[in-house]
């Protein structure tokens, strides 16, 4: 048994690294993912019923009395969240095929090298084996980004994470634990896109990257590999006690930020990017407080709620003729009625799914302030959610304008499959896969203290205020068109103004604030700031190589400052 | 088999320069590809092995203590395999009979560098590698190419009149000491040098190392060299001399004056932070790609340099590496690079941007990639070693990361010189050596630090008293 999961593990690492290098398009990626996804159900199943395995594959490097080993390790939360996003993968791929089959073979292999990043992440037992899966991520990052404006910002950030993991790597290992700690949390922040880096990152990504299944992956895959270096440094992390701390006020900063950013951005992409930076944000603060299963379950929901919407907005887009304009979601819904209804219950997992998650908390976990802090952010989040609801079943039906690809069946299967593992994963709370978890980090069983519902509660109220007040204002439209004025008034205008200028003109004047400092925020660090501070500082030192200053006389100086650095030291 | 090795390249160029043949390219590259399989067997034999291989030994000026010593242990295997690949893929590049004539006299100086086991056959052998260069780029480079060759020579004189000056000080040394004249890598270790004059070595092996080397801002003879000397001379340059500085200082400075770098640990730090950050902010000004390779590889050199000031185990195994594994791949980089001699740039070769995306990667520190356990180990040292005053390095590696993106979104993506199949395929084994070594780093021997390790053990059997540089570096390794 131990031989065959050492076999299956290592299959699942290597059929997506040989995919990246078939040149057969699209099939050779649906074989890798059919192969990872089936083989990484089976080491989950395994690791549900066997303790924790893990097995060397190799001495990586002895150096004095250290030693490196390249190794894998079965253990159960990380398998059981890889094959939940294995079986996501294999969906995109089926979706993939049937439906945009423009998309380029280099693309088909930029995502096997995703996948290939992913497995090592998931089964790395030693740091070096992890820093290979940064490793293939960074470079099917590079081989697929549009070299757009803004594409070397977003890879610069990426790049900060990469020497901020490494040097907290190397400050833990150097007995400098705090450091340590600090440089990994960052590392995280960077790769969940949270403050304080700028929430923007999923977006320039999405907008910038050719193949937009890597844009999705990009989504799952760089907070998995997060998420995955929160529980590998665990206990380094809860060592240093106000780094919880820490995490939960980060978690809950990014989250309240991207949440009202979100409420006034148009555009589809960049609210998917402020959702996934805001339930990260969730994510991480739950691993705060100790909540693990929480964190780990709502990081698998955000997943393939998010992969439903990622795929029913790109089908919807694509008929519209490229428009990722939040309206423009409703205008084909009589063309396209899976793809509407895929992406309205995916809206609604998205945003009820931070209430859900709290029911995943133990008793000692419940903070009264944090589930009220919860409790507004799934508020926030659901009146987003209900606006663009009102906006996919209230618009006025048009006809399509232009031909567009029919949906073939592969389409419509992913769609379902996608919509059956988020009702799976909802639907069977009390019983679900990840309920075995509760038993092992839980000093008490009980969870359902009143309290532990009003997240989930106003989440629901949140949605019904939304839908409510957004279909009345554009009954009120209409009425206004066909001039009956008291409708207009009464059932329209009056209800919209009511909720949009009178109840909640603070919150929508944070939201538009919010909005603009982080369009400004990633504009000055993916762009011109950056690319300013980095240039002038070459600019002043090429002074020196190009000759107009003596490289001479510039050593002679250095070395005079090293000197007297040397003897101050002394 | 090492002087076979060594014999092979000169009697190959002599054959060239003699013989009215027409397949004078094709005789140039079989030679590097015997080079190159003679020290794959090499590899193979010595292993990780620290004791001395196929030891050849004649006296050769006994007044002076000069042998003929020549040995091949696990670290100086290696690095013969790099240059060995360098060489046959630079031979296919060159494009006249003189070309690979200074290249394969080149081969044979930096083949015997590295076997060489006598710090004045080191010297000798590195200027037999430094000075056929020098008259190829003077007779057949590209625009200024007198300039780069005059820059090239003045550099590597004063480098090698300092390699000089320390080997006859250090002679000088042993006989007022009463001691038997040697300089063979064993006995350079074993002696007990006394401080004054392990900091003037020290101060004279620096100085060399940062002039051969190209350190920032001993860098600009490097930058004129690549845009001027061509594709064969500029590969050489960078994948068969300048590791041959990183080598000779670990091998020879090293054990000559390790109390005095100890001492002066404090100053190596800022100056080299302060070298390789200059040089990589200079990297993202700098819009010429071919005096960028030449800042590329000072950066190299200053991660080198860091890794043997943090003296320290992990430092030094870590220099080794990127002393190996930056030759193979900044070779690569340059190489694949669209030079004045290529003419109008019209090609879309994947295999090139392959390339060129792999060597960014490597240089920006992907693991996996050849030169990410070499950072990883330096980066260990140095905050073992300096603490927290080490941080700057980060920054100067993020700096290396956004350069490698930026030059491959201008460069990787843009046409580039039409390169043969063949090309390519003797690219391969460079990129494939390296990929071994980020994977498998223990693939390499590190002879010096065992041989420090042996020459403590030879001290307790002979009951002699440690001298302080061994038993500094002793102390460090954790030998009792």
């Amino acid at each position: 048994m131990v031989i065959e999961i050492k076999v299956i593990a290592l299959l699942i690492i290597l059929a997506p690294l040989l995919a990246a290098f078939v040149p057969l398009r699209g099939f050779s990626f649906l074989g890798a993912a059919l192969i990872v996804c089936v083989g990484s159900l089976f080491v989950a199943w395994h690791s549900l019923v066997e303790p924790a395995y893990s097995f060397d594959l190799y001495t990586w490097l002895a150096s004095e009395n250290r030693r490196w080993t390249l190794a894998l390790e079965i253990e159960t939360q990380r398998v059981v969240l890889l094959s939940l996003l294995n079986s996501v993968a294999l969906i995109l791929a089926i979706y993939a095929l049937g439906f945009r089959r423009e998309i380029a073979g280099g693309d088909f292999s930029t995502a096997a090298l995703v996948l290939f990043g992913l497995q090592i992440a998931g089964l790395a037992a030693s740091d070096i084996t992890f820093f290979l899966s940064w490793s293939a991520l960074a470079f099917a990052a590079l081989w697929c980004g549009e070299h757009k404006d803004g594409w070397g910002g977003v890879r610069s950030l990426d790049r900060i994470g990469d020497v901020l993991l490494v040097a907290g790597v190397v400050l833990l290992l150097a007995d400098f634990a705090r450091g340590g700690v600090y440089c990994v949390l960052l590392a995280i922040c960077n790769r969940m896109g949270l403050l304080p880096f700028p929430l923007e990152l999923f977006n320039a990504d999405s907008g910038r990257c050719r193949g937009w299944f890597f844009a999705l992956l990009g989504d799952l895959v760089s907070p998995f590999i997060a998420l995955v270096l929160f529980l590998r440094y665990r206990a380094q992390i809860a060592a240093q006690v106000e780094v919880l701390d820490i995490c939960v006020y980060i978690g809950l900063a990014t989250s309240l930020a991207a949440v009202l950013a979100a409420l006034k951005v148009e555009d589809m992409r960049r609210s998917f990017s402020l959702t996934t930076a805001g339930q990260m944000g969730l994510v991480l603060a739950f691993m705060g407080i100790g909540a693990e299963v929480a964190a780990i379950f709502l990081f698998a929901l955000h997943g393939i709620a998010k992969a439903l919407a990622r795929v029913a907005a790109d089908g919807i887009a694509l008929a519209a003729g490229g428009k990722w304009q939040r309206r423009e979601i409703g205008l084909l819904r009589r063309e396209l009625p899976l793809f509407s209804a895929a992406f309205c219950l995916a809206s609604l997992l998205l945003a009820l799914g931070p209430g859900l998650a709290v029911l995943w908390m133990w008793d000692g976990q419940q903070h009264i302030w944090l589930l009220v802090a919860l409790g507004v952010l799934t508020f926030l989040y659901s009146l987003q959610v209900g606006a663009v609801l009102v906006r996919v079943f209230s618009l006025p039906r048009v006809e399509k304008t232009h031909a567009f690809p029919a949906p073939q069946q592969a389409s419509h299967i992913a769609l379902i499959g996608l919509a059956a593992l988020a009702i799976f994963a909802v639907a069977a709370l009390p019983h679900s896969p990840l309920n075995w978890l509760k038993s092992t980090g839980s000093t008490s069983a009980g969870l359902l203290v009143p309290l532990a519902f009003v997240p989930l509660v106003t989440g629901i109220l949140g949605s019904l205020l939304s839908w409510l007040v957004f279909r009345g204002g554009q009954e009120g439209e209409s009425a206004l068109r066909t001039n009956s004025w008291e409708q207009c008034l009464v059932r329209g205008y009056y209800l919209r103004d009511l909720y949009e200028v009178e109840a909640a003109q603070l919150l929508f004047s944070f939201a538009r604030w919010m909005r603009d400092v982080n369009t400004a925020l990633a504009e000055i660090a993916l762009g011109k700031g950056g690319r300013l501070l980095i240039r002038g500082a070459g600019w002043s030192l090429a002074l020196i190589h190009n000759g107009r200053v003596r490289c001479y006389g510039a050593a002679a100086l250095a070395g005079i400052v090293a000197l007297l650095w040397g003897m101050v030291k002394e | 088999m090492l002087l076979i090795a060594l014999c092979a390249p000169l009697v190959c160029a002599l054959a060239i320069s003699v013989l009215p043949v027409a397949w004078w390219r094709g005789l140039a590259v079989a030679c590097g590809a015997f080079e190159a399989l003679l020290a794959l067997v090499a590899f193979f034999l010595v292993g990780a092995d620290t004791i001395p291989h196929f030891v050849v030994h004649y006296e050769w000026i006994p007044s002076l203590g000069v042998a003929f010593y020549l040995g091949l242990d696990g670290l100086s295997a290696a690095l013969l395999l790099s240059i060995a690949l360098v060489f046959m893929a630079a031979l296919y590049a060159a494009r006249e009979r003189g070309e690979c004539i200074a290249l394969l006299c080149a081969a044979a100086g930096s083949t015997g560098a590295v076997v060489a086991r006598d710090f004045f056959l080191y010297c000798f052998f590195c200027e037999l590698a430094v000075w056929p260069l020098c008259l190829l780029a003077a007779l057949r480079g590209g625009l200024h190419r007198e300039s780069a060759a005059v820059q090239f020579s003045i550099h590597s004189v004063l480098g090698g009149a300092l390699l000089l000056f320390t080997a006859v000080s250090a002679v000088s040394q042993q006989r007022q000491m009463g001691l038997k004249a040697s300089l063979a890598i064993e006995q350079i270790a074993v002696e007990s040098w006394p401080l004054s004059f392990q900091f003037t070595a020290l101060v004279a092996c620096a100085l060399a190392f940062a002039l051969r080397s190209s350190i920032f801002p001993f860098h600009s003879w490097a930058m004129t060299w690549h845009r001027t000397a061509g594709r064969s001379a500029s590969m050489v340059v960078v994948g068969g001399v300048l590791p041959l500085s990183a080598y000779g200082l670990l091998r020879y400075a090293l054990p000559l004056c390790a109390d005095a770098l100890g001492a002066w640990q404090t100053i190596a730090l800022p100056l080299l932070i302060a070298s390789m950050t200059a040089a990589a902010f200079s990297l993202l000004a700098e819009r010429d790609a071919l005096r960028q390779l030449a800042l590329v590889a000072s950066c190299q050199m200053a991660w080198i340099a860091l890794g043997i000031s943090a003296l320290d185990w992990h430092g030094l195994q870590g220099a080794a590496i990127i002393a190996i594994g930056s030759g193979a791949v900044v070779a690569v980089l340059s190489c694949l690079l669209v030079r004045s001699e290529d003419g109008v740039a019209d090609s879309q070769q994947p295999p090139r941007r392959w390339g060129i995306l792999w060597a960014v990667l490597a240089l920006a520190g992907l693991p996996g990639l050849g030169l990410f356990p070499g950072y990883f180990l330096v980066g260990l040292a140095g905050v073992g070693q300096w603490g927290w005053w080490i941080a700057p390095l980060a920054l100067a590696a993020f700096i290396c990361g956004v350069w490698a993106l930026r030059f491959f979104a201008q460069i990787g993506r843009a046409n580039g010189p039409y390169l043969g199949r063949s090309q390519y395929l003797l690219l391969l084994p460079l990129v494939l050596y390296s990929c071994a070594i980020g994977l498998y780093p223990s693939l390499i021997g590190y002879g010096e630090v065992a041989a420090v390790k042996e020459v403590v053990a030879t001290d307790r059997e002979n009951d002699g008293a440690p001298t302080a540089a061994v038993d500094s570096l002793s102390s460090l390794l954790g030998v009792p």
